[in-house]
C-alpha cells in the first residue's frame, strides 16, 4: 500500500442547495488515508456541505446543483447509489436524539449492519469487539433513554464503527458535550485513527483535538482559504486566531476565580440564594441543599459542572419555573417567591428553537406584552441595537442560530428582567457570534442586571465572568 | 444528477409520517382524557373536539410530504399503535379508511391541495370514528342493561347513542369539526409553515 | 446474554393481544376479572412481577368499587360505575400490551419481518416507538418556554385563546418535529437504510414450546372462563 494514498479526492466541485446561492465554490482538496482532518471555519462557511459530499448525504438527500468529481475509495461517486456511502463512511452527528432508530443499546450499534443484510453472527462478533474497544461493554442492556449525553454519543461513535468504514465524517460532535466527554471522545478517534482510519471532523470548538490531528482546513465563504499542518496550527497566535475568527487552540484553565462561599458583606448582595435545596418538581426529593451564593448588582457568574449534576435545575428554579424544596432566594432583601421571580427573570435556553412562538420577529418581541406604542418603540430600540431590526418581518424560523439567540435575548429584554440566566449559550457558536455574546453580556451587566450563565466552554467564560461557581465534582 | 422519483413514497417519507403520527396520537389522548367527564352524554362531539385539533398535524404531514400513500401509512401506523395499547379491532377500519381516503386524493390528482385533503380527512375519520362509535355504544348499552340503569338517564343515553338523528348529528359534528380544524390547520401552515419555506402550497 | 425469565416470541403476544381484545367485548364483569386473572399471569411468567403486584392492588380496589357502586340505588352513581366497568374492560388488554411495550424494537422489528410486513413500515414504526419519549422531553421544553412567556396552559388566561394557545404549542413542536425527521432520515441514510436486500436482525425468531403452551393455556383459560363463570 503507497505510503500516502489519497482516500478522498474532490476535483473542482462546486455545489448549491435548491433554490439558494452557490454554498461550494471549485473546492479541489485530496485527503490521505489514515489522516485526521479538522475542518473549521465561521458559521456558513460551507464545512458541514463539504461533510455532506464524503458521505453521500449530497446529493442523495440534499438536492441541488452538484458539479465537479469526488472520489472515494478510488471509486467516483456519481457511479455510487446512495446505500454505498454507508459501507465506506461512518457518519456521527450532533444530536444523539436523532440519530437513533431503536430503544437499547445493542440494537442501535447492531442497526446499520442489519441494514445491509449481514449475518447475525457476523454482528454480534463484530458487535461485542466494538463494546469492548469502545470501553461501553458495561452500557450493554442499558435502553437508550437512560444514558447520559457523553454516553449517547459513545453509542453513536460505536454504532458508526459497525460495518468498519475506511473513513469517519463527524459533524460538530462535541457541541452538545461538557469537557470530560470531549476529551474521552478525542480518544477515541485517535484509537480509530491508530487503526489506520481516515477521520475527518467538522467542528467550531477543537481545543480537544490537537493531540489528534493531522492537517486543519479553513473554509471560507465556500472556498478554502486555507490549511495547515497540526504543528502550523498550534503556532498561531492568538491574534491570528482571531483574524482567522476561530476559537482557541489551547485548553484553557479557568483564570477567573472561584468563589463558593457566601461573602458575609451582605450589604452589597443584591440576589441571595439561602440555603436552598432543589429538586425537579415539588414532591421529589432534592438533588443539591444547602446551596448558598451571593450576586452583587450586574455580577457575571458562571455556573459550572458536569452535564447532569443539576446546574439547569438550579437555573429554572432560580428563575421561577421550579418551585424551591427548601431555604430561600432574596433580591433586594426580600424574599422572593417563584411568581415574582418568573415574572423578573429570563432564561435563555441552549436551544432557542423551543422559545420562538411567532411568525414574524417584530411579532415575537411583541408577543405576551400589551400592545402599547410605548412597548413597539422598546422593540424597535431592541432590535436595531442587536441588528435584527432589518429581519423584522421574517419568519423566525429563517434566521441564523446566532440570530435566534439574539432574538431571544431581545424578548427577554422587553420584559426589563432582573435576572438573566444563559444555559450554554455559546453551543455550537463560532468565534465572532461569541464575542458578540460577550459584549451583550457586559452591556447588560453594567445596567445593574444579574447574570447567571452555565457553560463548559472556558474560553468564554474568561471573556465574560467575573466570577466562577462550581457544582459537584471535579474532573 | 438524476432527479428523485418523486411519486413514490421513500424512506424519508416513512420517517416523516411515522413522527407527525406519534404527535397527533399524543395530542388525541391528552384531549381525550380532557373529555372523559363528558364522554356519556356529549360523546359525538367529544370526537369532533379532539379531531379538530389533530387537523393541523396532519394537515402539515400530508403538505411536507405530498404523496400518494401518506394518509393509508398514518392509518396503518394510528391502528398499529391502538392495537398494542389496547383496541386492536380499531385496525380494519383504519386500514379502511385510509385506502377510501387515498382512492379520493388519487382522483384529485392533487396532494398538496386543501380541499382534497380535507375531504379525504373527513372520510379516514368518519370510518375511524364510526368504530370507536359503535364499540361505545355496545359497550354502554351492555353496561346499562346489566347494571339496570333505568329512566330517564339510562333514555338519554340510549337516545344519544343509538337513534338515527343522533348518529346523524354525530356524523355532522365530525365533518364540521374537521373541516375547521382543516381551515385552522391551513391558515397555521400558510402563517408559519409556508412564510418560513418548510412547506409549498400547491 | 442469557435471561431468567421466558420471553415470549413477540407475534405470539401480539395475536394473543388481538384476540384478548376481541374478547373482552363479549364478558361481564365476573369474566372480566378472570381474565384479568389470565393477564396478571402473563405479566408474572414474562417476569414483570412489580408490575403485575400494583396491578394486583388496582385490580382489587376497582372490583370492590365497583360492587360498591351496584349496590347503590342512585342512578347517577350507577352510571359512576360505566368508568369502573371501563378499567375492568381495559386491565387485560393494557397488561398485555405492557409487555410488548418492553421488547426490545429490535426484536420487535425482526419478529414483525417474519410475517412479511414491509420494511419500510417496520423502520418507521421502530422509530415512531423511540420518538415517544422524545416527544415528552420536547414538549416539557416548550411548555417551559410558554410558562416563561406566560403563554403556557397552566394559566388560566390563556383558556379564553385557545386556539392561540394551541398555536403557541403546537407550532414549535411541529418546527422541532420537522427538524427531528430531517436529522433522521439523513442519519438513517447513511446507515443503509435503502440498501435494497433483505433486512437481517441479531434476534432469532423462533416459535418455541413456551410460545405454544402459551396460546394453549390462554385459549383454555377463555373457554372455561365463558364456560363456567356467570
Amino acid at each position: 500500500m503507497p505510503k500516502s494514498k489519497n482516500i478522498i479526492s474532490l476535483v473542482d466541485v462546486s455545489f448549491s442547495y435548491n433554490n439558494a446561492e452557490e454554498q461550494l465554490k471549485h473546492i479541489s482538496i485530496n485527503i490521505k488515508k489514515g489522516s485526521c482532518i479538522l475542518i473549521t471555519g465561521s458559521s456558513g462557511c460551507g464545512k458541514t456541505t463539504l461533510t455532506r459530499l464524503i458521505n453521500g448525504l449530497i446529493p442523495h438527500y440534499y438536492e441541488g446543483e452538484l458539479s465537479g468529481d469526488i472520489i472515494i475509495n478510488d471509486k467516483k461517486t456519481n457511479q455510487m447509489e446512495a446505500w454505498e456511502y454507508g459501507l465506506y463512511v461512518g457518519s456521527v452527528f450532533q444530536d444523539a436524539r436523532s440519530q437513533f432508530f431503536t430503544s437499547t443499546v445493542i440494537d442501535e450499534v447492531a442497526f446499520s449492519a442489519e441494514n445491509y443484510g449481514k449475518s447475525p453472527k457476523w454482528i454480534k462478533e463484530r458487535m461485542n469487539s466494538i463494546l469492548e474497544y469502545n470501553e461501553i461493554s458495561y452500557l450493554k442492556n442499558q435502553k437508550l433513554i437512560n444514558l447520559s449525553s457523553g454516553e449517547k454519543q459513545k453509542v453513536a461513535m460505536a454504532a458508526a464503527q459497525i460495518n468498519d468504514p475506511d473513513i469517519y465524517v463527524l459533524d460538530e460532535p462535541s457541541a452538545n458535550l461538557d469537557n470530560r466527554s470531549a476529551w474521552l471522545l478525542a480518544e477515541l478517534i485517535k484509537q480509530l485513527k491508530d487503526m489506520g482510519k481516515t477521520i475527518i471532523i467538522a467542528e467550531h470548538r477543537f481545543f480537544f483535538l490537537m493531540e489528534v490531528l493531522d492537517e486543519v482546513v479553513y473554509m471560507k465563504n465556500g472556498e478554502i482559504d486555507a490549511r495547515w499542518t497540526l504543528d502550523e496550527f498550534a503556532a498561531l497566535t492568538e491574534k491570528e486566531l482571531d483574524y482567522f475568527g476561530l476559537r482557541s487552540n489551547k485548553m484553557k484553565q479557568l483564570k477567573v476565580k472561584e468563589s463558593l462561599e457566601k461573602n458575609h458583606d451582605g450589604s452589597n448582595s443584591y440576589l441571595e440564594i439561602n440555603d436552598l435545596a432543589i429538586s425537579y418538581n415539588r414532591f421529589s426529593k432534592p438533588i443539591l441543599t444547602h446551596l448558598n451564593f451571593d450576586f452583587k448588582k450586574g455580577d457575571v457568574v458562571a455556573i459550572t459542572g458536569k452535564n447532569g449534576v443539576g446546574k439547569t435545575t438550579l437555573a429554572k428554579t432560580i428563575c421561577g419555573l421550579l418551585i424551591e424544596n427548601s431555604g430561600e432566594i432574596k433580591l433586594a432583601s426580600k424574599t422572593i417567591r417563584s411568581k415574582y421571580r418568573l415574572n423578573h427573570s429570563w432564561f435563555v435556553l441552549q436551544d432557542t428553537d423551543y422559545q420562538l412562538f411567532s411568525d414574524s420577529v417584530i411579532n415575537e418581541m411583541m408577543l405576551g406584552m400589551e400592545q402599547s406604542e410605548s412597548n413597539r418603540q422598546l422593540a424597535e430600540k431592541l432590535l436595531r441595537e442587536l441588528n435584527l431590526w432589518e429581519y423584522r418581518e421574517q419568519h423566525p424560523a429563517t434566521l441564523s442560530g446566532g440570530q435566534k439567540q439574539r432574538l431571544t435575548f431581545a424578548v427577554g429584554l422587553m420584559r426589563q428582567p432582573d435576572i438573566l440566566i444563559f444555559d450554554e449559550p455559546t453551543s455550537g457558536l463560532d468565534a465572532l457570534n461569541m464575542k458578540q455574546i460577550v459584549k451583550l453580556i457586559e452591556e447588560k451587566s453594567t445596567k445593574g442586571t444579574v447574570i447567571i450563565i452555565i457553560s463548559h466552554d472556558y474560553e468564554f467564560i474568561d471573556l465574560a465572568c467575573q466570577r466562577v461557581v462550581h457544582i459537584g465534582d471535579y474532573g | 444528477m438524476k432527479s428523485k422519483n418523486s411519486t413514490k413514497l421513500i424512506s424519508k417519507d416513512y420517517l416523516t409520517i411515522g413522527l407527525y403520527t406519534v404527535v397527533s396520537l399524543v395530542i388525541s389522548f391528552a384531549l381525550s382524557m380532557l373529555t372523559i367527564p363528558f364522554l356519556v352524554w356529549a360523546y359525538p362531539f367529544a370526537t369532533a373536539f379532539v379531531l379538530f385539533f389533530t387537523c393541523p398535524i396532519y394537515l402539515l404531514m400530508a403538505f411536507k410530504v405530498g404523496k400518494k400513500g401518506t394518509l393509508f401509512i398514518f392509518g396503518v401506523i394510528n391502528g398499529l399503535f391502538y392495537t398494542i395499547m389496547g383496541a386492536p379491532f380499531v385496525l380494519p377500519f383504519v386500514l379502511v379508511g385510509g385506502l377510501l381516503g387515498e382512492i379520493v386524493l388519487a382522483k384529485s390528482g392533487k396532494y398538496r391541495s386543501f380541499k382534497s385533503q380535507a375531504v379525504a380527512y373527513i372520510i379516514y375519520n368518519l370510518i375511524y370514528g364510526f368504530c370507536n362509535y359503535i364499540v361505545m355504544a355496545i359497550s354502554a348499552e351492555y353496561y346499562l342493561s346489566t347494571m339496570q340503569v333505568e329512566g330517564a338517564l339510562r333514555d338519554a343515553y340510549i337516545k344519544y347513542m343509538t337513534t338515527p338523528v343522533w348518529i346523524v348529528v354525530a356524523i355532522v359534528a365530525v365533518v364540521g369539526g374537521i373541516y375547521l380544524g382543516c381551515l385552522f390547520g391551513y391558515k397555521l401552515l400558510k402563517k408559519h409553515f409556508v412564510k418560513s419555506g418548510f412547506i409549498s402550497i400547491g | 446474554m442469557k435471561n431468567k425469565k421466558i420471553e415470549i416470541d413477540p407475534r405470539i403476544q401480539l395475536i394473543i393481544l388481538i384476540l384478548m381484545g376481541c374478547l373482552v367485548l363479549f364478558a361481564n364483569v365476573n369474566q372480566l376479572m378472570a381474565l384479568n386473572g389470565f393477564s396478571l399471569l402473563f405479566l408474572i411468567l414474562n417476569g414483570k412481577y412489580r408490575k403485575a403486584f400494583n396491578s394486583i392492588v388496582f385490580l382489587v380496589l376497582i372490583y370492590g368499587m365497583h360492587h360498591v357502586i351496584q349496590q347503590s340505588d342512585q342512578q347517577f352513581i350507577k352510571l359512576l360505575g360505566f368508568f369502573t366497568f371501563l378499567a375492568l374492560r381495559f386491565m387485560p388488554i393494557l397488561l398485555i400490551a405492557s409487555v410488548l411495550q418492553d421488547v426490545p424494537s429490535g426484536r420487535l422489528i425482526a419478529s414483525l419481518q417474519k410475517i412479511k410486513i414491509p420494511k419500510n413500515i417496520l423502520i418507521t414504526f421502530s422509530v415512531t416507538l423511540r420518538f415517544f419519549p422524545i416527544m415528552q422531553y420536547e414538549s416539557e421544553a416548550i411548555q417551559m418556554s410558554s410558562k416563561l412567556r406566560g403563554l403556557s396552559f397552566k394559566q388560566p388566561k390563556n383558556w379564553l385563546h385557545p386556539l392561540n394557545s394551541f398555536e403557541y404549542t403546537i407550532v414549535p413542536l411541529m418546527m422541532r418535529t420537522l427538524k427531528i425527521s430531517d436529522e433522521l432520515a439523513a442519519s438513517a441514510s447513511t446507515k443503509g437504510i435503502d440498501y435494497p436486500a433483505m433486512r437481517t436482525s441479531i434476534y432469532v425468531i423462533q416459535v418455541k414450546w413456551f410460545d405454544v403452551s402459551m396460546v394453549v393455556l390462554f385459549v383454555v383459560w377463555s373457554i372455561c372462563v365463558f364456560l363456567f363463570i356467570r
